[in-house]
């Protein structure tokens, strides 16, 4: 959101609320208008412009959790507001004089508009750059999938080191011996044995159930990240009007199928032109022969 | 306890290490040939992006052997392999033995092919191939060789069209794919292929890489420390250069491809079990009565023996003969072996029928 917008935002909105707030007072005040309004100016203002600073970073980008925490949050705002209203009018005996509305007004307003802060501003900024819901979702898919990739990554790299480090162990003792009985003058026979004992490991430790889930599951985790990746490249090449991945395939579909029909088409036309020719021939024939 | 000597010896190694580091360095920054597959060639039929080269024969006044041989290459990598440099080339030496030979080149699959089958690469390219050579060169069969993935789809187009082969040779394709001696037949059992497809569509060559490189992690490293044993020779050092053009020119495979691969023959063995459905016709490798010659090489991880070995049992044919290398998957084609031992033998196998 520009910063211009953002203003025209927090003016809109105090304005909305100071006279929304005063609509509800208005019954219970007799006619009379003297409520300042300068202080909750001030302070909605404030808490505004905090939130705006705040609340733009993507900590928290599942939608369906944000959904559902802002509708727990405005359910208990409702249930909180009906229960403080009933209170304050039972405490005060049902006398709206002008100080037990003021009580009641700022009894409301105290733990209220905390309440009213996080379910109402808060959520005014949850979707940063302006993205749909739907396109949300597809943005937070590919940041799980990017995150699940890494974590596959890391334990691939674990797993991956177990016959590095066996072969070193096995390595290291082989130096010693070799140094025992024979002492080594070339250190590429060192370099050489180090290669083979790797080699062995490896090859045996890939061809394990292990070995096999390790890469396979970093490949599944890689195509998984890489489809949620392409559903969110969709959501801007839609937005600039360039032909999504899906769009290209209907369009590489189509042109298959019209090369298959076409390849039919040559290959009956071929057909019949040989006919054609041995009919040719014949009728030739035959005319030789009459 | 380690020996003075050997402690001094290290140093001195460590110390030499790093001249070669910064020999090979220098020797990188200048002028080095590296063009691959330089054996001369016309390219005669396009379809698609798929072309087809035919090589000129030799010079001299040797008899060209007739039917020629099309030589169907993998989905994986590039052909340049077995055309790597003068001296070096599996084709060169099909060439001078006296073979007229063709080659598919499937170039580089994009987003655009994502749909095509192994039905339309076995059905419409392999077989336009077959057909355009069958009619030039005026024969009712020609030879066949498939190189690894280009060995099953030879054996299925075979299987589909016998009355169109002569003579089959495979070289280090997959057949039998319920084995456990092989890394790549492990992985491709757990690969979900419907996520790789709605993920990126067609099955990317860096992925590819990452997972041959990650098959054998420490031969993926120790060839660099070998490169810089032996960059002082200009030879090994271009050779070098053009393997690792070859090993990281990886085209994308078609998705649709890449699902039936892995679904069909990896992890539901299909194809040896004479079940798999292409174009809506079941492959039945008993329907292949050519003569047969299987090349697979002992130390091949990436197609173990484990795997080429059987085929030689399913198919009808009674003309079948396994030709097994001691070496491993790459070096068939550009080992020394390749030109001592594998190309004269194959040469001489088709000659015979």
């Amino acid at each position: 959101m520009l910063n211009t917008d953002k203003k025209n935002f927090i003016e809109e909105s105090t304005e909305f609320f100071l006279k929304n707030t005063l609509i509800f007072f208005k019954p219970f005040l007799n006619g009379e208008n003297e409520f300042q309004f300068s202080e909750i100016e001030k302070w909605w203002k404030e808490h505004l412009n905090s939130a705006f600073n705040t609340s733009m970073s993507s900590d928290n980008l599942n939608f369906e959790k944000m959904t559902l925490l802002r509708g727990t949050q405005a359910g208990n705002l409702y249930k909180w507001f009906m229960n403080e209203l009933l209170q304050g009018i039972k405490d005060n005996s049902m006398d709206f004089t002008k100080e037990n509305i003021s009580e009641i007004y700022y009894r409301l307003y105290g733990k209220g508009f905390g309440l009213f802060k996080d379910h109402v501003i808060d959520s005014i900024s949850a979707p940063p750059l302006w993205l749909e819901h739907e396109n949300m979702k597809k943005i937070t898919k590919a940041f799980e999938a990017y995150s699940d990739l890494m974590n596959s990554v890391a334990q691939f790299s674990d797993k991956f080191s177990i016959p590095f480090q066996r072969s070193l162990l096995n390595f290291i003792q082989k130096i010693g011996e070799l140094e025992n009985l024979d002492p080594v003058q070339d250190p590429k026979k060192l370099y050489k044995e180090l290669v083979r004992t790797l080699d062995k490991e490896y090859d045996d430790f890939l061809k394990t159930e292990q070995g096999v889930d390790i890469v396979m599951d970093v490949v599944d985790k890689l195509l998984v990240c890489q489809h949620e990746i392409n559903n969110v490249k969709e959501i801007w090449l839609k937005f600039f009007s360039i032909p999504t991945k899906g769009e290209m395939e209907i369009v590489y579909k189509n042109i298959y199928e019209l090369k298959k029909q076409n390849r039919g088409l040559e290959k009956t036309i071929k057909y019949q032109t040989a006919t054609i020719d041995q009919l040719i021939k014949r009728v030739e024939y035959l005319e030789k022969e009459k | 306890m380690l020996s003075h000597n050997l402690i001094h010896q290290f140093e001195k190694e460590i110390e030499q290490f790093s001249d070669r580091i910064k020999r090979t360095k220098e020797l990188l920054s200048g002028e080095i040939d590296c063009d691959v597959a330089t054996t001369p060639a016309d390219i005669v039929l396009t379809r698609d992006k798929m072309k087809m080269y035919h090589y000129k024969p030799a010079q001299g006044k040797q008899k060209i052997h007739s039917p020629p041989v099309l030589i169907v290459y993998a989905l994986i990598n590039r052909y340049i392999m077995l055309d790597l440099e003068p001296g070096r080339s599996f084709i060169q030496n099909l060439i001078n033995g006296g073979l007229d030979v063709y080659l598919i080149d499937w170039d580089y699959p994009d987003g655009a092919d994502r749909y095509l089958t192994m039905g339309d690469y076995i059905n419409y390219y392999i077989d336009e191939a077959v057909d355009w050579i069958r009619q030039e060169s005026n024969s009712k069969r020609i030879n066949m060789m498939g190189i690894c993935m280009g060995g099953t789809f030879s054996l299925i187009y075979s299987a589909l069209h016998q009355e169109k082969i002569k003579n089959l040779a495979t070289f280090a394709s997959p057949v039998e794919t319920d084995i456990d001696d092989g890394i790549l037949f492990l992985w491709a059992k757990k690969i979900n292929a419907d996520k790789v497809l709605q993920a990126l569509g067609n099955l990317p060559g860096r992925l590819s890489n990452l997972l041959y490189m990650l098959a054998v992690p420490v031969g993926s490293v120790d060839k660099y420390i070998q490169f810089f044993e032996k960059s002082d020779d200009p030879e090994f050092l271009r050779t070098f250069l053009r393997m690792e053009k070859w090993s990281f020119d990886t085209p994308d495979m078609p998705g649709e491809v890449f699902r039936q691969y892995i679904e069909d023959i990896f992890q539901k063995n299909l194809l040896i079990k004479n079940k798999m459905v292409i174009d809506g016709e079941t492959v039945d490798l008993k329907k292949i009565s050519c003569p047969l010659l299987n090349v697979f090489g002992t130390k091949d991880y990436i197609v173990p023996p484990s795997s080429a070995k059987p085929l030689s049992k399913a198919i009808g044919s009674k003309d079948v003969t396994n030709l097994e290398i001691n070496t491993g998957h790459i070096s068939m084609f550009m080992g020394k072996c390749s030109g001592l031992e594998v190309t004269p033998k194959v040469v001489e196998w088709i000659k015979e029928r």
